[in-house]
């Protein structure tokens, strides 16, 4: 029986990438590598430099394959519980870290794979990526992160997806709106670079607060997420750093 | 005596097909229409076999072409007040049956006919259908299951929809959102329904079951608490023996 899967961490030029690593198993999710996502998760929570999380899959088969079905097979409903407990905690950690993620979608994303990819802020997928949600055809309903898609690509796919539990190509799934860039599999990185580069243009203590502002918003009416945003606004300007940049922007208006 | 729609209920093999049946005057929907799909839903949601819904309208010229226009004349303001509130209670009938529902837009689908496409989980039409809501036309606001609109399409596209009470075709309400697929007429069946309902009977009913309790609790709950309702749901499943046979049956095919 192969490894489980563990998530490897790589701090690099202020941008964090955790990969799914689970090479003979499509890197699926089991106990070990939801822990391992859910310490990094925390501790990336308290790191004050780092501007943007990439989350991918190691290889080029599989993003994520979907949950560990050999551990799943043997769940009695107290285990199932506290395992689906934690597959939402650790698509949790995307929505509770400080800075935007990227779900790097290089190959297969399937159930827990796209729950988590959906959890993320943005995903960039491989034009030979396939996406399902198997769940009913294993006996299951699509749970947890699953409450993320119709935000994405409206009820009707949604239903559609988690109803057939069958494979959506990457192209269906850009069409529908899950995705924010496809690309060949050999330009999946230069596809993501337009997006990394114009994160880290950006003012980092801004980037951090439209991020808390996305997550208020999903969760709150209309009404008090305006509120909220009101006061991240007044809470920007605590510091002097959106009149400093207005300003300069100004300066440079006025010499073209 | 004032002819109406009636409403034909016939179930084969675990599906059960609703036929909006006045092709005379396109299917148009009143009081007594409403009526008839409330006793059809209270018989439905106790029926434990069923496994999938079909809606559709009676001959080739329409699914639901609106709403009986004589009825309407002659309207009061109670006597609006009792056929919206009907009408609401006849779509909302596809949120509480158990079992997902795929309307099978044969033809016009106008004001009530949208409201009841978009009360079904999934929508399949053939590609001269004909899509509108001109209730602002005739005075009205579009209303009741006009609300899931924006879950389909969109605020945008919803808001454009009901001001403009336009006539827009297949392709451009499939683009929207509005439609899972679009297909030429005379492939309805085969290319539309079928590889849909194919998928739902190979997956396990129960599954199949709570994924519809879900969904329409997503809708209607926030993020948190419908993550609570899946988890419970998810360790649920477990109490038959369902998903372990599944899984172990998967496992033993793929030899892990």
């Amino acid at each position: 029986m192969a490894e489980p899967s563990t998530v490897e961490l790589e701090i690099k030029n202020d941008i964090a990438t955790m990969t799914i690593t689970g090479p003979r198993r499509l890197n699926c999710l089991g106990s070990r590598a939801l822990d391992d996502v859910i310490r990094i998760g925390e501790d990336l929570r308290m790191n004050k430099t780092v501007r943007l999380v990439i989350l991918t899959g190691h290889g080029d088969k599989a993003f994520v394959g979907g949950a560990d079905i050999a551990e799943m097979a043997q769940f009695t409903p107290v285990r199932s519980r506290e395992f689906i407990t934690k597959v939402h905690q650790a698509n949790h950690m995307f929505r509770i870290m400080p800075v935007p993620s990227i779900a790097r979608i290089n190959g297969y994303c399937l159930g827990a794979g796209m729950e988590m990819a959906a959890a993320c802020d943005m995903r960039v997928a491989s034009d030979d990526s396939q996406f399902a949600m198997p769940e009913v055809q294993l006996g299951l309903p699509s749970v947890v992160e699953t409450t993320l898609f119709a935000g994405l690509i409206g009820w009707g796919k949604t239903r559609e997806i988690c109803y057939r539990g069958t494979m959506f190509s990457a192209q269906e799934m850009d069409r529908m709106g899950f995705l924010n860039a496809i690309a060949p599999k050999a330009r999946l990185d230069e596809a993501m670079q337009p997006i990394i580069k114009d994160i880290l243009d950006a003012d980092p203590r801004a980037i951090r607060m439209q991020k808390r502002l996305h997550e208020t918003w999903i969760d709150s009416g209309v009404g008090a997420g305006i509120i909220a945003s009101i006061d991240m606004l007044a809470e920007s300007n605590q510091e002097d750093t959106p009149v400093r940049l207005l300003n300069e922007y100004l300066e440079r208006r006025k010499k073209t | 005596m004032t002819q109406f729609t009636t409403v034909d209920l016939s179930i084969r093999d675990d599906i059960a097909t609703i036929t909006f049946c006045g092709a005379a005057r396109h299917n148009a929907v009143g009081v007594p229409t409403y009526e008839a799909l409330i006793r059809i839903g209270e018989e439905l949601r106790t029926n434990a076999r069923l496994r999938l819904v079909i809606v559709t309208g009676e001959g080739d010229k329409a699914f639901i072409g609106g709403g009986d226009i004589a009825d309407m004349a002659a309207f009061t303001p109670v006597r609006s007040r009792a056929s919206g509130t009907k009408m609401f209670q006849s779509n909302h009938v596809f949120r509480i049956l158990p079992v997902p529902s795929i309307a099978r837009i044969n033809g016009y689908c106008l004001g009530a006919g949208m409201e009841t496409a978009a009360a079904c989980d999934m929508r399949v039409a053939c590609d001269d259908a004909r899509f509108g809501m001109p209730e602002v036309r005739l005075g009205m606001p579009s209303v009741a299951q006009t609300t899931l609109f924006a879950g389909l399409v969109g605020a945008g596209r919803a808001r454009e929809i009901c001001y403009r009470g336009h006539i827009f075709d297949a392709q451009a309400a499939y683009a929207m959102g509005f439609l899972n697929r679009v297909v030429p007429r005379d492939k309805l069946d085969s290319e539309g329904m079928q590889p849909i309902i194919d998928d739902i009977l190979a997956a396990e009913p129960q599954a199949i079951r709570a994924q519809k309790r879900l969904l329409e609790g997503w809708i209607d709950q926030g993020v948190g608490a419908g993550t609570i309702a899946s988890i419970d749901a998810f360790s649920a499943a477990y109490h038959t023996p369902a998903p372990q046979r599944r899984l172990q049956d998967y496992l033993a095919r793929h030899g892990k």
